[in-house]
């Protein structure tokens, strides 16, 4: 019950700052508040720039003690997200959660990740491996072109 | 504790009182007054044995009538447990178990003979009747009035509830005897006033309307008056070191040591000289605040009493002070109380995202509400903000702090 008083309040919030921030479009399902989607826009100067992003927000009964479960819709070519499932690998959303963080500042930290890529840590072994070998120029080059062909396309369909 | 062993111990103790007046008129000179110390330490020992027959009493009464009426009657069992000891002990001509272990022996008077029976049994009337009459009295004077009160004007359950605090406090305060008896007997001698004054007027009911009104409205101040009082007699206790009980003092019973002097024994002066620095103290403070403003801008304080409603005596004080400011006072504080309401913000949990509950502060100054912080802390133990280390005993409830 928690959580549901908590979401409500991450409701309202969202509601009362809707359009200030236009990275970050948050929508709750209409009938189910533990359901969220979340449109984010990739930050400048990255690959990602000209794409809009869904993520498929997945919040737990024990939120905010566990972190929500988040996971790209939109398919991105990023060493840190599951090429295929679209699962994030981002220490906040597993180890390093904190209750005081919101599903808003979430998004927000999933765009951090976006622009910074950890190529340590990858669950898409391909793009890990390019940048680990040096090879930026190629990450660039793919992840634009999946920008282009998934998240640029996208934005109609999901907005729709 | 049985009573049968407290009488068997108290028989134990004819001797040495049986010898003293037997051999008072060579002996008595000897005899030195007992000293502070013992008298003190006598006293606390009554108490103890007093709160075991109190308890016997109270489980006797339990055991035969029940435990609703045992509650119900719970201050009678502790009265009827003090007459009982008292009865017992000084009541018969014999030594409380406190003072036969301090070798200290009741006489009265200066020529040091024995109390007459007539002199223990007044004492003992002082020691548990007077205070118990006294506070029923009172309390229940205090009780009317405030329903009165709340007929008349619902303010004045403030200041009746606060009354009530300040009773319980004084009550929990007046930890002997001795203070309540004290007290209670001021207290008993305004409550005889109040009555008389009805009946001067003819026994109207309105006039003792307006008594048990003005009891319940003075009885703080008279409350205060007798904690100096009883604050006073102490000192005086100490400097003199004759009386410990105000009821010995208005029974004329003193203390004679009778077990063999063995070394010098404490004297209270310094103590007795730091109360009398206190009650200067406050005696001072409460001239300055009354008499002196009274005189220097009385027309001015009255001005501000007209202008504030009756109800609202609590801030007599305020007045007092400067009775010009009172108006601004108070509507800083209610445009703060609003400010408070109007930005909940700055008192939001960042966890629940809602009003704080029993704020908790971590070690590292994070405030939460206590579940949201104790239930993370079951997770993780690490503040949610800074994610220095926490542990479950180091959680503290913040109250009564303004941020």
């Amino acid at each position: 019950m928690a959580s549901r008083a908590r979401l409500f309040k991450e409701y309202k919030e969202v509601q009362r700052d809707r359009g200030q921030d236009s990275d970050i479009q948050l929508l709750c399902d209409e009938t189910n508040i533990y359901r969220w989607t979340a449109l984010i826009k990739g930050p400048t100067d990255t690959p990602y720039q000209e794409g809009v992003f869904q993520l498929a927000i997945n919040v737990p009964e024990q939120y905010p003690l566990v972190p929500p479960q988040v996971r790209f819709v939109t398919k991105i070519f990023h060493p840190n997200v599951h090429f295929k499932t679209g699962e994030i690998c981002l220490d906040i959303l597993k180890t390093a959660w904190s209750p005081a963080w919101t599903l808003q500042s979430v998004c927000r930290a999933v765009i951090a990740l976006l622009a910074h890529p950890e190529a340590d840590s990858p669950l898409n072994c391909d793009c890990g491996n390019l940048l680990r070998s040096g090879d930026n120029r190629g990450y660039q080059s793919m992840a634009l072109m999946y920008t282009r062909l998934a998240a640029v396309a996208s934005v109609p369909n999901s907005s729709a | 504790m049985s009573r049968e062993e407290a009488s068997a111990d108290v028989e134990r103790g004819i001797t040495p009182s049986d010898t003293t007046s037997q051999r008072s008129e060579d002996v008595i000179v000897q005899f030195a007054a007992a000293a502070q110390p013992e008298m003190m330490r006598a006293a606390e020992k009554d108490e103890h044995y007093v709160g075991q027959v109190c308890e016997a009493c109270y489980d006797a009464f339990r055991h035969t009538f029940g435990t609703r009426l045992a509650v119900a009657y719970q201050n009678e069992m502790k009265l009827a447990g003090r007459v009982l000891y008292y009865l017992l002990t000084t009541g018969s001509g014999l030594q409380t178990l406190g003072e036969e272990y301090c070798d200290i022996v009741q006489v009265a008077g200066v020529p040091g003979l024995p109390a007459t029976p007539a002199r223990r049994t007044l004492l003992v009337f002082y020691q548990t009747v007077l205070p118990y009459l006294a506070e029923r009295l009172s309390s229940r004077a205090a009780a009317q009035g405030m329903a009165l009160g709340a007929e008349d004007e619902p303010n004045d359950m403030d200041i009746v509830s606060q009354i009530s605090s300040e009773e319980e406090s004084a009550d929990r305060e007046a930890s002997g005897s001795e203070r309540l008896a004290s007290s209670n007997l001021r207290r008993n001698a305004l409550e005889v006033n109040s009555r008389s004054r009805m009946s001067l007027t003819g026994g109207l009911r309105q006039a003792w309307m307006t008594a048990l009104r003005r009891w319940a409205m003075i009885l703080p101040s008279v409350r205060e008056a007798l904690m100096l009082f009883v604050r006073t007699h102490l000192m005086l206790f100490y400097f003199e070191g004759i009386y410990y009980h105000m009821g010995k003092r208005a029974a004329g019973i003193r203390y004679i040591f009778t077990g063999r002097p063995t070394q010098q024994r404490p004297r209270y002066h310094m103590l007795g000289l730091f109360l009398f620095i206190q009650l200067s103290f406050v005696c001072g403070d409460w001239l300055t605040r009354t008499v002196f403003p009274s005189i220097a801008s009385s027309m001015r304080s009255r001005a501000a009493y007209s202008s504030v409603s009756p109800a609202d005596s609590r801030g007599i004080a305020v007045i007092d002070e400067d009775g010009g400011k009172l108006d601004d006072k108070g509507t800083n504080r209610q445009s703060s109380r609003w400010a408070d309401a109007e930005a909940p913000g700055s008192s939001k949990c960042p966890l629940c995202l809602s009003a704080r509950q029993h704020p908790t502060a971590t070690p590292c100054g994070h405030v939460f509400c206590w579940n949201c912080v104790a239930e993370w802390c079951n997770e993780k133990p690490e503040c949610p903000l800074c994610r220095a280390p926490v542990t479950h005993p180091e959680l503290v409830c913040v109250y009564h702090a303004d941020f």
